[in-house]
């Protein structure tokens, strides 16, 4: 098996990173590439993901919504008839009192499934170790890393420090 | 030349200056965190006084059977309103004000939505039986009435508890995962725990903002939705000075009112306490200022319209409770209102008045003041005058109230100032995120 190493590249920002990522993209690495930055920067977000589909997120927040409306919707006006409460001379199923409820139940199964797919394709909880993940990442400093072959190292570090890196490491990946 | 409230220090700086908040506590914040928990323990002592001699201590009796357990539960609800809108609605809105503020007004509304749903609780007879208003099998083949408005409440108030806290766990993940990678010892282990192994790579951040602005979407008419269903608690049922159409825009406008009071509240002496002046400028509270203006003007025009209206309707019991309101027995705690809520905020309209810190923290007190005011006239006068004479009485305020209401405030700031130590009271990925450093592209 080859034994790869994670190339550590540290920006200091956000102009510099997002020149390095469309020059690392431009010299063809694509999956092998991953950026860890402190706060949402919809730039580098561009420059990483053209050209590729956008998150699923969205569409387990429709699901859940849904499944909270029809469910809310289902159980109110199944329990007003098996028990049946006449108020007011109103029929038992009385769709507009129900909107409140099924309201609430959109807004919360949407919620919880959004949150829940979030955490699914974000892979988090995760306790372990991340690879070429550093703490400076979380405070102020820009991280791209590349995995690749241990004797192709030298050229991608020198690649990253003539693209302006203050700091390359090179951390062995197994 | 950088924008009002720019903020243009470096990220390492931001991060330190937000983290330093996590510092061991002063002998301030110990003493405030103290009676924070004595005022907790008469609530406490007073509610276990309650439970073991019955409901009957409490002064609520008929007409009055909802007194001021009720009105600090719709302040409570109220207060919680304006973290929402600051997060939610205002994100969605891209307003740049909302991002020093917005970490400590949803931490505000998780709390105060905490102390909410203790009221309707304490309020019951058997606060152990709470559980019967929700929908599930049992032995009996019962299930709750949909019909009723107090069951919306339910699901309303579960429902936003639930998603306030969501809303907030997902915008502190980034932010605990900052504190985790300079924190040591016991605090490492339990920011690493909590951070859920964040570690802001892209793939992470795309899947983060696409949940993010969806939780926002969500969040926004759910806040519009929550005070209204509270007010439906009054305008569904036929008594006078509750039933009525203009509720729950009015109880809408009064909640972030009523909120925004209290964010002011807060921060005013966290910033100079942790020194955030250069995050938390003028400018900020010149902003907040303006929303309370406006929705001070809304409250206000939201009084008028109810005196109109009881003019305009020709219905006498309507016309008597308007009458009663201001000129009768309980006639201080309407002028109290009107004075906090009407008259001190239209100082605001003064830039002198709405830049001077000083002034913006004693307002926040008196409005807050006047909405809680506000709750107590709605709830207790209309029910001290209803329908027929013979069965009118007056409302007594009995002490168990009184030490349960002074213990709701011990329980939010013992929970609010616990997160400010534990946690990052101030958004620093946002912050960072808005910061103007160094050559950079607009983004």
């Amino acid at each position: 098996m080859a034994s790869d190493n994670f190339v550590i590249g540290h920006f200091a920002d956000i102009a510099s990173t997002r020149a390095a990522i469309q020059a690392l993209r431009a010299d063809g690495y694509d999956d092998e590439l991953e950026a860890f930055y402190p706060f949402p920067e919809h730039g580098i977000e561009e420059d990483l993901f053209k050209g590729k589909k956008r998150s699923p997120v969205r569409r387990f927040t429709m699901l859940g919504g849904l499944v909270g409306c029809l469910g809310a919707f289902t159980f109110t006006s199944w329990m007003s008839v098996d028990y049946p409460l006449r108020v007011s001379a109103k029929p038992l199923v009385s769709i507009p009192a129900f909107v409140v409820v099924a309201f609430e139940c959109t807004i919360l199964l949407g919620a919880i499934f959004t949150l829940l797919s979030m955490f699914h394709f974000s892979k988090i909880p995760n306790f372990f170790r991340s690879p070429g993940y550093r703490r400076q990442f979380s405070s102020g400093t820009f991280g791209l890393v590349i995995r690749t072959p241990k004797d192709n190292s030298d050229v991608v570090k020198q690649r990253m420090e003539s693209l302006g890196a203050e700091e390359v490491e090179v951390e062995y990946a197994g | 030349m950088s924008s009002p409230g720019a903020i243009t220090v470096d990220y390492k700086t931001i991060n330190d200056d937000i983290l330093r908040t996590l510092e061991p506590p002063t002998v301030k914040w110990l003493l405030l965190w103290l009676s924070a928990i004595c005022c907790l323990c008469v609530g406490a002592y007073c509610w276990v006084y309650q439970i073991l001699n019955g409901i009957g201590v409490a002064g609520i009796t008929h007409p009055i059977m909802w007194g001021v357990y009720i009105t600090d539960f719709v302040f409570w609800v109220g207060i919680a309103h304006s973290g929402t809108l600051i997060s939610a609605v205002l994100f969605l809105f891209r307003a740049k004000w909302r991002v020093p503020i917005y970490r400590i007004a949803e931490a505000m509304t998780v709390f105060a939505v905490m102390t909410a749903g203790l009221f309707p609780i304490i309020h019951l007879g058997r606060p152990a039986n709470f559980y019967w208003l929700l929908p599930y099998p049992n032995q009996r083949y019962l299930w709750v009435n949909f019909k009723s408005p107090l069951l919306w409440d339910v699901f309303a108030v579960s429902t936003y508890l639930t998603v306030s806290v969501l809303f907030f766990i997902i915008g502190l993940i980034p932010d605990i995962a900052a504190a985790r990678d300079k924190a040591t010892g016991v605090r490492k282990i339990i920011y690493t725990l909590t951070s859920l192994g964040w570690r802001g790579s892209h793939k992470q951040w795309r899947h983060y903002m696409a949940a993010y602005g969806f939780f926002a979407a969500l969040a926004t008419p759910l806040v519009l939705s929550v005070h209204s269903v509270v007010s439906w608690d009054f305008a569904m049922s036929n008594v006078p000075g509750w039933h009525t159409t203009i509720f729950p825009p009015y109880f809408v406008a009064g909640a972030i009112f009523s909120g925004l009071a209290m964010v002011m509240t807060i921060t005013i002496p966290m910033r100079s306490a942790f020194s955030l002046e250069k995050y938390l400028t003028i400018w900020h509270y010149e902003k907040m200022s303006q929303l309370i203006m406006f929705t001070s003007g809304i409250v206000t025009y939201a009084y008028a319209t109810e005196f109109f209206i009881a003019w305009y309707s020709q219905n006498p019991y309507e016309q008597y409770q308007f009458w009663f309101r201001p000129f009768g027995y309980l006639a201080p705690a309407f002028w109290t209102m009107v004075f906090c809520n009407c008259v001190a905020p239209l100082t605001l309209w003064w830039k002198k008045c709405r830049t001077n810190i000083a002034w913006l923290f004693v307002l926040s007190i008196i409005i807050n003041i006047g909405m809680w005011f506000e709750r107590f006239n709605i709830i207790v006068q209309s029910l001290t005058v209803e329908f027929i004479p013979a069965a009118w009485g007056p409302y007594n305020l009995s002490w168990i109230e009184a030490g349960i209401t002074l213990g709701s405030f011990g329980w939010f700031f013992f929970w609010l100032l616990m997160f400010i130590k534990l946690f990052p009271s101030f958004s620093l990925t946002e912050i960072k995120e808005i910061a103007e450093v160094g050559p950079q592209e607009s983004h």
